[in-house]
């Protein structure tokens, strides 16, 4: 579903991510751990198409994202640290409008029954996104990619600045969409977050992919000893 | 609703709602009432004083004619004001243009004419400092800031704060989505625009007839340039900042910086010396002519008029005919001068409009003041027609004055009376094309451009 080979991103001397192999199946949450700067946003970037690769490919459902940016655009959602949206509209208006941008149309009850789903609160639906918090947010953007029936989810420090009830709200949701067959790829700090929703975990350094680890065939106190010793 | 009127909608919608959105139209929407209020007090009041012409010019003569009884005409004669004046169109209202520096009334006496078409009022500093706040200034210098106001930040203002990135993954097709931010800001453009210009026919009550709809299809037309030309500054794919201060700059540019420019190049290259030469030569060729035997004055009117050569006129004492002969000489003399002036201010005009090819706020600008009749050939006609009235009202008094009539023998109301200039109606289509030809390269320019930093290109700001 997700895919990358020999992915290679060079600014000038600079090596920003180096020859990245990588495979996200469908169902597949893959976490990718480092220190600012190890390369998981680059790596992000690349799967979006924001940046040309300077070698190797990055490919989504079988397709080049170099090559074809805008066709890949029809399988992925993209969630940020800080979701940020239309701040005049209210959710409910945003996850319209981001769906119908995406070429599907919901009616009012389809649409509420998407930001339930994400787990917004029913009375903030109509409330505008000018006062939501930064974890409502966060639910009106995976609404938007449940709504998009995205098969792929890109995700970059997703529960940073959450609180532990937000960030577990989400991680629930990540686990929900995992389990419809949706292949995500999450860039983080936060190790027992990884540890507790990934399938598998990635660590990086340097723009390199040291490690790779199933969530399940290690503790949380083990990956975090792994993750010093690697970074 | 289907996708794209939603879409529609709610583009719409959160455009809207932006404070700074209705902030300036508010703003725009208050400044154009005034520009209205101010053409309308300033082109009222012209009016006004032009009505009130003919009865202060019968008032005048009578009281010129009685004081005058038992001299002859040719003494009467040299104290009578008659009066000309410049109508306003009804659409100098929208447009005042240069109405307010040039005369629109003129009196003038039977002397030299030369020495009388250039009276100006004294005008108050402090009005000239602020200037002309009239609808055209509304729509030409400020309508545009409404347009940077409502465009700067279009993209960039997203990619800064985030959605861009969500917006530019949410869709294969980014190119719908820039149209419709691009459709709803251009759709609340024109309807401010037409808003406000239906409120001018409206409050200025100007007529259905084909200049409203020139001027109408100007401001339309001058709207889309500056909407075209703050979409080639977005389509730059720049920060806010930098889109911001480009278009002021480019609006600093066009609406001050060039049109002074174009003020020293238009005066470097037709340079008129002619205009003070006039002046000077008609005073010498008329004060010199005291202290010259009348003989050789004479002869020069008698060249213009040789009917009045059998009125005897005495080489040893003062006669009305020999004065207004002096005073036909100034004239004659500084003809030629008074005709090179008049011919370069026509060039220098053709040449501001061939120089406003290069910037389309003033052609925009003499597009308006052409259609309101309120521009520097308008004035010129209104001279033109000031020197004819002056000639005619000369050749109705000089037999009353060489056959020395008394003056309550004369009928002193059945002079000529002033035709003033009519409305002219110019061909504006060169000027229209010249701004759609702007138009044009700028729609080019931000295709390419919105291709190449927002569709086709991939870098983390603009991808």
């Amino acid at each position: 579903m997700l895919e990358a080979t020999n992915l290679t991103k060079r600014y000038g001397n600079h090596t920003a991510l180096n020859q990245l192999n990588l495979t996200v199946e469908p169902g597949e949450i893959f976490a990718l751990l480092g220190q600012n700067g190890a390369g998981k946003t680059t790596t992000i970037n690349l799967f979006l198409g924001f940046i040309e690769p300077s070698e190797g490919m990055a490919q989504i459902n079988g397709v080049s994202v170099s090559e074809n940016p805008e066709e890949i655009k029809q399988y992925l959602a993209y969630i940020p640290e800080t979701v940020m949206l239309y701040s005049n509209l209210t959710g409910l208006e945003n996850l319209e409008y981001f769906s119908s941008l995406a070429g599907f149309e919901y009616s009012k009850t389809e649409l509420a029954e998407l930001l339930s789903t994400a787990g917004l609160q029913t009375q903030a639906f109509d409330l505008r996104l000018g006062g939501y918090s930064k974890g409502m947010r966060q639910k009106v953007g995976i609404a938007i990619a449940i709504a998009k029936k995205a098969k792929v989810l890109l995700l970059d420090e997703p529960t940073s600045g959450l609180d532990p009830k937000a960030s577990n709200e989400f991680s629930t949701i990540l686990k929900s969409l995992a389990a419809r067959g949706t292949a995500i790829l999450m860039a983080t700090h936060d190790i027992f977050r990884a540890k507790e929703v990934a399938t598998r975990i990635g660590i990086m350094r340097e723009g390199c992919l040291q490690s790779v680890v199933r969530a399940s065939d290690i503790s949380a106190n083990e990956l975090e000893e792994l993750y010093l010793r690697t970074v | 609703m289907k996708s794209r009127q939603k879409i529609l909608f709610l583009e719409c919608k959160n455009f809207l709602i932006g404070k700074a959105v209705i902030f300036s139209a508010i703003c725009l929407l208050c400044f154009g009432v005034y520009g209205f209020y101010h053409g309308k007090t300033i082109i009222d009041r012209q009016q006004k004083t032009i009505l009130s012409i003919s009865d202060i010019q019968k008032k005048h003569l009578d009281q010129i004619a009685s004081h005058g009884r038992g001299k002859p005409v040719g003494t009467t004669a040299y104290y009578p004001f008659f009066y000309t004046f410049n109508p306003a169109s009804p659409w100098a209202k929208f447009s005042i243009g240069q109405r307010d520096i040039n005369p629109f009334t003129l009196k003038v006496k039977m002397l030299a004419i030369e020495g009388q078409l250039y009276d100006a009022e004294l005008t108050n500093p402090l009005t000239l400092l602020v200037g002309n706040l009239d609808a055209s200034f509304v729509f030409i210098f400020l309508f545009p800031l409404l347009i940077i106001a409502l465009t700067y930040n279009m993209i960039s203002g997203e990619q800064e704060n985030g959605v861009w990135k969500i917006l530019r993954t949410s869709t294969t097709n980014i190119k719908a989505a820039i149209f419709y931010k691009l459709l709803v800001r251009f759709a609340f453009v024109l309807t401010m625009t037409l808003l406000l210009f239906f409120s001018g026919i409206l409050i200025l009550d100007l007529p259905l007839t084909q200049p409203t709809f020139q001027l109408g299809l100007v401001l339309m037309v001058y709207v889309i340039f500056w909407f075209s030309l703050s979409i080639v500054i977005v389509s730059l794919g720049k920060s806010t900042s930098f889109n911001a201060t480009t278009m002021v700059s480019i609006w600093i540019f066009l609406c001050i910086l060039f049109p002074g420019v174009a003020n020293i190049i238009v005066n470097r290259n037709i340079p008129i010396p002619e205009a003070a030469e006039t002046t000077i030569k008609q005073r010498e060729g008329y004060h010199e002519k005291w202290d010259l035997p009348k003989k050789p004055t004479m002869e020069k009117f008698y060249a213009v008029y040789p009917q009045y050569r059998k009125y005897p006129i005495p080489e040893d004492q003062f006669s009305p005919g020999w004065y207004y002969a002096m005073q036909l000489a100034g004239d004659l003399e500084s003809a030629n001068s008074s005709e090179v002036l008049f011919s370069k201010l026509n060039q220098r005009q053709e040449f501001s409009e061939r120089l406003a090819y290069f910037n389309p706020i003033l052609t925009a600008q003499q597009l308006v003041n052409k259609v309101a009749n309120t521009d520097l050939s308008n004035h010129i006609r209104y001279l033109e027609s000031v020197k004819w009235h002056h000639k005619q009202i000369r050749e109705y008094f000089y037999p009353f004055i060489f056959e020395v009539t008394p003056t309550e023998a004369m009928d002193w109301s059945g002079y000529p009376k002033y035709r003033p200039v009519t409305y002219s109606q110019e061909v504006l289509s060169s000027g229209i094309l010249v701004i759609i030809i702007w138009i044009a390269l700028g729609m080019a320019l931000s295709i390419i451009l919105f291709y190449k930093n927002f569709i086709q290109i991939k870098d983390p700001q603009n991808a």
